[in-house]
């Protein structure tokens, strides 16, 4: 009689199954169009340049050792990290309101925030307060908050099927008529999964709703660089959010845009009113962290903070980020053009209008299993659109 | 107005504080006898050669990418720590009924388990189920399963401070009378921080009891190989639990025996029944491990796998860590010979009797607090000292510090 005769056999998560069963088909010209990384043009993986070069740099030096990091992080990738996403002249960092936990790549960094949100935002242990994400989302997101004791996540609209584009009204909506104090989980860039982002003028009515009625700002950004190319363009709406004053978590990923997959590397910024409140937070995130991991694992957080700290290893970096980005821009444009050609039925114009590295097809889900099937060409199941 | 306008400041963990405050002590003799992290004899953080070693095959090895790991980690890694704990004739292992998890270093494997009896054992998720630490314990056991969930955090007897050794009985007492189905967690070996281990016959008859009142053991591994500087002996117990059936975790860190603290390389491994029991398992830890860190660092995995799954790396990983584990017998062996040499009050024969990385002075607060304020030793509250902050420099004047507090301070 087994003790664990009671446990359920649990279903995988759906896009490592993907790869499994793509790993798995004997077809020669099979595509794989599901897990989200990036491939060169021979589909391959590609180990950043300047990543290899800094491995070779620390695996060199004989100064390093492998002792504990702190409970937070290794402090100049922590610094380095907040200042990418919120810019060298960012007042908020000069004015000592901003922090950071290095995290668990960005998995890791929404775990902890949510994990201190769920013990101490809107009262103690308030595990009832909304928290919103947006419909669809990445699929962790729900099951994430849920893991840290949330009871109510709820679906604001994003996706408008119908016109392949942001359902914006209904998204302001969701706003407008939210519990106050809800939380909301925004993608700062390349909206996973359907590559649609609003517009600075829509990221601005967004603000000032959110402003108005007191809801907390908790963005995902797991794409900066990886989408327009420019560090810049892509972290906007955060730099804009903290411009308008919020207090705010920004989780950040260091796994795409590094190429750092599998060493976890990512920073859950955290931007406070002042610094006072900044050193409560993190002596709470401590805590949490304490519990959870202990302290941080060393060796992807090295490599991104010699590379962040160096300025010619950080534009070495910034072109490898180019090469990637233009890659993909290169063929949205090529998939777009080809459609056309090939006269295919429909309009193909969100392929190049959605940014980053996924693309919402709004294929149906006979068409997907007809590609999978008949064509061997992989890609997600959603409820009603795909993600390529 | 903030919207953290009523986070209050929690307290530092103790043992950073503790190194905290050595490292702002500017006076020239300090020791820092507090964090359990090994160090040579000339005080210094170690970086293994084999590790060093290893670091350079993989940075010039450019078959390697940096792909997501699968959930549960590096698959050879996962088997190679499994069979370190169980061994290479392993039954179980033959059997397919033993399973495991890559996860963040001990504290991460604690955890992933903790959660997953939190919701499957016992019934679906009761809360109820005691949970039993040792007394004392790691400070972090305690925060990690109240965490995950579990109610009822209680300790078992263990350190009987008057003989300043095990309290066998007080242990076996509690064994009987905790209700059936509780939870102990177990020290495999180097108990932290009394460094006083059970004997094997009590071992046996520990799981006699366990047996028997259905307890679940879920054994804590930080120090294999580095306690005796014998990789079998130091999982000695761990096998006799497998070797009599039991379904158990054990929850393995390759921290201090591959001096690897800050790659966070740990294993919990998982011994089911049978396969399918198995099976179903790690598909719920999958889960849990998806919604904390999604899949595990590679770095330190990829180290301690290439090393024990090479003879020859495993050959050189065996005797640095009986580097390691030699420097510590020695110093707890000076260490004693010199309290004696002094006539310091009491007796310290515990100093070599126990085992692995710390030890258990049974000096009181008062004690401390002196060694600390008036001799700039560092140690833990609780009286217990890291063995690797002694040196042969320092060695006479940490004894001779002792010996003072011992003989000023009551």
């Amino acid at each position: 009689m087994s003790v664990f005769r009671e446990v359920t056999l649990a279903a995988p998560v759906a896009v490592f199954k993907l790869t499994e069963d793509f790993n798995n088909d004997p077809f020669p010209d099979k595509v794989n169009l599901g897990v989200g990384a990036y491939r060169t043009d021979e589909s391959k993986p590609w180990v950043l340049p300047v990543v290899k070069k800094v491995e070779k740099i620390i695996a060199h030096d004989d100064r390093l050792n492998h002792e504990y990091l702190p409970i937070l992080g290794l402090p100049e990738f922590r610094s380095s990290a907040s200042k990418i996403v919120l810019g060298d002249d960012s007042s908020a960092i000069q004015e000592d309101r901003v922090g950071a936990v290095q995290c668990l790549g960005g998995t890791g960094a929404l775990k902890i925030g949510a994990e201190f949100l769920k013990r101490f935002y809107n009262g103690n242990n308030n595990t009832k307060t909304p928290v919103y994400v947006s419909a669809p989302t990445w699929e962790n997101h729900n099951d994430l908050f849920i893991s840290a004791g949330f009871e109510d996540i709820r679906p604001y609209s994003y996706w408008d099927a119908e016109k392949r584009g942001l359902d914006f009204s209904g998204f302001l909506g969701n706003l407008e008529s939210c519990p106050e104090r809800s939380i909301f989980v925004l993608h700062a860039c390349a909206h996973n999964p359907t590559g649609t982002d609003p517009s600075q003028e829509q990221w601005k009515q967004i603000a000032e709703v959110m402003k108005r009625r007191k809801l907390f700002v908790f963005f995902d950004s797991a794409y900066q660089g990886f989408a327009t190319g420019s560090l810049e363009k892509d972290a906007w709406a955060v730099r804009y959010f903290v411009s308008m004053g919020f207090e705010m978590f920004c989780a950040q990923s260091f796994s795409k845009n590094f190429g750092l997959y599998n060493e976890r590397v990512g920073n859950l910024t955290i931007v406070a009113r002042n610094s006072d409140l900044l050193k409560r937070v993190l002596s709470q995130m401590e805590k949490i962290v304490r519990i959870t991991w202990s302290n941080p694992p060393t060796q992807g957080a090295r490599l991104v903070a010699v590379t962040l700290n160096s300025p010619d290893l950080f534009a070495e970096w910034k072109d490898n980020v180019r090469t990637m980005a233009d890659r993909v821009l290169l063929m949205r444009s090529q998939l777009k053009a080809k459609l056309r050609t090939l006269g295919t039925p429909g309009t193909w114009d969100h392929i190049t209008n959605q940014i980053g590295m996924f693309s919402f097809t709004g294929l149906n889900p006979k068409q997907v299993e007809y590609l999978i099937k008949e064509k061997n060409v992989r890609w997600q199941r959603d409820a009603d659109s795909t993600a390529v | 107005m903030s919207v953290f306008g009523e986070v209050p400041q929690a307290p530092p963990v103790a043992v950073f504080k503790l190194t905290a405050d050595f490292r702002e002590d500017s006076h020239p003799v300090k020791v820092n006898l507090g964090v359990g992290a090994y160090r040579t004899d000339d005080c210094q953080p170690w970086v293994l050669p084999v590790v060093k070693k290893v670091e350079h095959l993989i940075v010039q090895d450019d078959g390697l990418n940096h792909e997501y790991l699968p959930i549960l980690g590096l698959p050879e890694f996962r088997s190679a720590a499994s069979k370190v704990a169980l061994g290479d004739d392993s039954t179980a292992i033959k059997e397919n009924r033993v399973g495991a998890v890559q996860a963040l270093g001990g504290t991460g494997a604690l955890r992933i388990g903790a959660d997953f009896l939190r919701r499957w054992y016992n019934g679906v998720n009761n809360t109820a189920t005691p949970v039993y630490v040792s007394a004392p314990t790691w400070e972090n056991h305690n925060g990690v399963f109240t965490d995950a969930g579990f109610k009822d955090i209680r300790s078992y007897h263990y350190w009987d401070a008057a003989n300043r050794g095990l309290d066998y009985a007080g242990l076996l007492h509690d064994l009987e009378n905790a209700p059936e189905h509780s939870i102990f967690v177990l020290h495999a070996c180097a108990h932290n921080p009394t460094g006083t281990d059970p004997t094997q016959e009590e071992w046996k008859a520990i799981a006699e009891v366990m047996k028997r009142r259905k307890l679940f053991p879920f054994f804590d591994s930080a120090y294999q190989g580095f306690a005796s500087g014998d990789l079998d002996r130091d999982a000695w117990a761990i096998r006799y639990f497998v070797s009599e059936g039991f379904e158990l975790f054990v929850a393995q860190s390759f921290s201090k025996n591959f001096g690897l603290y800050n790659e966070r390389v740990g294993n919990l491994t998982v011994i089911a029944r049978d396969g399918d029991n198995l099976s179903r398992t790690l598909s719920q830890m999958e889960k849990i491990v998806r919604t904390t860190w999604s899949n595990p660092p590679s770095q330190g995995a990829r180290i301690v796998s290439k090393t024990l799954n090479s003879p020859e790396l495993f050959a050189e990983w065996k005797e640095n860590v009986k580097t390691m584990a030699d420097r510590v017998l020695l110093m707890r062996d000076q260490l004693k010979t010199k309290l004696v040499g002094l006539g310091t009050p009491g007796t310290w024969d515990h100093i070599t009797q126990q085992i692995g990385m710390f030890s258990f002075t049974g000096l009181n607060s008062k004690q401390v607090e002196y060694l600390i304020k008036e001799k700039h030793v560092y140690l833990m509250a609780s009286g217990r000292i890291n063995m690797c902050g002694l040196t042969s420099k320092n060695m006479d004047y940490v004894a001779q510090s002792i010996h003072e507090a011992v003989t000023n301070v009551q």
